[in-house]
């Protein structure tokens, strides 16, 4: 009768450690994905601020630069540097797609473009990063409002 | 003797259940308050209410060469409404910016505009979205504009919920 309660305590014993030990591990990889997606997210974030301090795409006026400012045709210049040599920046933002999107008031002339894209087709697309931006266009003396989107595929 | 050994088997199978039980507490407590992934969400939000307010009162607005932080000075201040209702083109313009960057992702915000006084242009105060959320928190951003050569100013501020 005793033996038969021990092994009934030792079952439910090493029950128990094996629950906890499968739980433990799915926290541990829970956990991991999580600091993952942060890492990610930080990368993202620190990405976005990079872009937006590039001096190539800040409209300026008097010498006076604003941060969150673009100048879409210094802008465009700047995709199509790019685009004929793709190696430039190729480290700072490889695995990034970033688009300019014209939002308001009108966005007849450039409604959206691709800044840069060092990203495989293959690759998969995380949640993107929005940032705000004020559009400037320096032949028509307008701004407007729109948006930096920046994916990061891995 | 027996009896008592076996009681003393008893009582450290307790403990040790009672040890077990209160490790895991410890544990899931530790991680519950873990705020990582609350603090680059909260980031995110913050550069985003502020981006917004900031981009949204610098642009023009339609078929207007004044910006809107001018129409707003037009609105708080002088009422001779320039370029038609400087109050409806405010509100198309905050309309297309916010439902463009916010109401298509989903995001819920309040956006206010205060006078000088404190007090809210009522027309321009959109408490709509955030308080169907429960447990919501918000990041705000908010640009204060000073009317020169009146000595009068107005806040707008956009908060950003989430939970």
């Amino acid at each position: 009768m005793q033996l038969g309660e021990i092994i009934i305590i030792m079952i439910i014993f090493f029950f128990i450690l094996g629950f906890g030990l499968v739980f433990f591990t799915q926290f541990v990889a829970n956990q991991a994905h999580k600091e993952r997606s942060t890492v990610n997210d930080l990368n993202l974030a620190e990405t976005a601020k990079t872009i937006a301090s590039l001096p190539e795409l800040h409209c300026s006026q008097g010498g006076d630069e604003s941060l969150y400012c673009i100048d879409l045709y210094k802008a465009q210049a700047f995709a199509r540097t790019l685009a004929d040599d793709p190696l430039h920046y190729a480290n700072t933002f490889t695995g990034y797609r970033v688009e300019v999107r014209c939002i308001y008031p009108v966005c007849t002339e450039i409604p959206s473009f691709v800044l840069l894209d060092y990203t495989t087709p293959t690759a998969e697309s995380d949640r993107p990063f929005v940032l705000p931006v004020l559009l400037y266009n320096p032949v028509a003396h307008q701004y407007a409002y729109g948006e930096i989107i920046i994916w990061q595929r891995t | 003797m027996a009896t008592d050994m076996k009681a003393q088997f008893e009582a450290m199978g307790l403990a040790v259940i009672v040890v077990l039980v209160s490790l895991g507490m410890i544990f899931l407590l530790y991680f519950s308050f873990d705020e990582d992934a609350d603090v680059v969400e909260r980031y995110g939000n913050e550069q985003l209410a502020q981006n917004v307010v900031n981009a949204m009162l610098d642009t023009n607005a339609a078929e207007c060469d004044l910006d809107v932080a001018d129409l707003l000075e037009d609105v708080t201040v002088w009422k001779r409404n320039p370029c038609g209702d400087s109050l409806q083109k405010i509100q198309e313009a905050r309309n297309a910016v916010l439902e463009a960057t916010l109401g298509r992702r989903n995001i819920a915000y309040n956006f206010t505009v205060l006078r000088h006084d404190g007090s809210v242009v009522e027309v321009l105060d959109e408490k709509i979205t955030c308080s169907f959320l429960q447990n919501q928190r918000d990041t705000p951003g908010r640009r204060t504009l000073t009317f020169y050569p009146a000595p009068q100013k107005a806040t707008v501020i956009l908060s950003i919920c989430y939970e």
